[in-house]
């Protein structure tokens, strides 16, 4: 059990003070209050890091979360709003007002907006951070987005079968047979575990390529762009879900995306200083 | 988490952690136990380890090289100027306060 909750601690709390919490708690017993001391320990460390070493050090270590921590939070944000869009319009409430649909329409084109400048984050920290690692052998770096590519090509294939047998038997669509719905509950399961595994893996990958601070600075000016369209996309579907008055689940879903973005907004609040040390040096 | 017996604690752990390290450099085990003994108060690894990190991120504290599962901390000059100005308000607060009872209760 201790093990469990010392292994829950962030990987950058676990490299520094890994060794000395685990002595420690041989030391003392790892008793019923110990445990719930580390857990709290553990939670208060991913709520609030602490990064040691020189300044221009901790500056880049406070960066380098900070996109970790918007990437995660823009991941839940995406993935909740597919949920709400189908809770409040398909099949759409009863009584559901125009602007709500309104409103789901713009959550949409906030998710694309923050689409294309988190996809611009990513296509700079590759260009900057991974491709070098590539060319200098550290397959390592990249291991950790082998899941989410290999999900992804067969997300897509999955995709491509669907679109081509509703367009081939356009008459079965309409009573599907039980293999079919079983195929697409597993290729729907497999679109949350690329999310999943999409979301994790970049800030895994960026932890091992621990990148320079002048590679992280552009990326993580624009992920300040993904922060401003998580929280609009919070806000919007929130205000969609109070609108319709619907249901516990888009309620639930939309909480979950608020709270995304007030990860992201704490992160970027705490990121920002770090952006000034880093201009400095 | 801090535990101790009374309603009216004193002790955050960053300032019993100063106040520990001012008897010299300690690691993490030795900085419980002489809060235990000198404070009447038992700090959690997890709450020990947490405060340390803050105290080392803001320069107060810093490691000493040792063994990697025992390594020793020591208070760094401005984490004992930042003790000394703590303990001087404190000090000046535990003035007052007796000198107010030894009024209303002579």
């Amino acid at each position: 059990m201790i093990r469990v909750l010392l292994a829950c601690y962030p990987p950058s709390f676990r490299d520094r003070y890994g060794a000395e919490l685990a002595a420690l708690v041989e030391d003392t017993g790892a008793g019923p209050r110990v445990c719930w001391d580390v857990a709290v320990g553990a939670a208060a460390a991913w709520l609030r890091p602490a990064f040691t070493g020189e300044p221009s050090e901790r500056a880049r270590s406070r960066v380098q979360t900070g996109l970790s921590t918007i990437w995660v939070s823009w991941c839940a944000g995406v993935l909740a709003v597919p949920v709400v869009a189908r809770a409040l319009l398909d099949p759409p409430v009863p009584g559901v007002a125009g602007t709500v649909r309104t409103l789901v329409s713009v959550v949409w084109l906030v998710v694309l907006a923050g689409g294309a400048v988190a996809a611009g984050c990513a296509l700079l920290l590759t260009r900057r951070v991974l491709v070098p690692a590539l060319r200098s052998g550290r397959r390592r770096v990249w291991r950790p987005l082998l899941p989410a590519i290999v999900l992804l090509a067969l997300e897509l294939i999955g995709a491509l079968g669907v679109w081509l047998l509703r367009r081939g038997h356009p008459a079965v669509w309409p009573h599907p047979s039980t293999a079919f719905l079983a195929a697409l509950l597993v290729w729907l399961v497999g679109l949350v575990a690329l999310v999943v595994v999409g979301a994790a893996g970049p800030p895994v990958a960026l932890r091992r390529a621990r990148p320079p601070a002048r590679a992280l600075r552009l990326p993580a000016v624009l992920a300040t762009g993904v922060t401003a369209a998580l929280t609009a996309l919070a806000v919007v579907q929130a205000a969609a879900v109070l609108l319709a008055g619907h249901g516990l689940v888009a309620c639930g879903v939309a909480g979950v995306a608020v709270l995304a973005a007030g990860s992201a907004l704490l992160s970027t609040w705490r990121t920002v200083p770090a952006l000034r040390v880093m201009s400095a040096h | 988490m801090v535990r101790r017996a009374d309603q009216l604690s004193w002790g955050n752990p960053p300032l019993l952690i100063l106040g520990s390290l001012a008897g010299g450099p300690k690691h993490g085990y030795a900085i419980v136990q002489d809060v235990a003994e000198h404070a009447g108060i038992t700090m959690g690894p997890g709450t020990l380890y947490g405060a340390l990190a803050r105290l080392e991120e803001r320069g107060l504290v810093e490691a000493l090289p040792g063994d990697e599962r025992r390594r020793p901390y020591r208070l760094t000059a401005a984490g004992a100027q930042a003790l000394s100005q703590r303990l001087t308000e404190m000090s000046r607060f535990a003035r007052t306060g007796l000198a107010r009872l030894s009024v209303v209760q002579p």
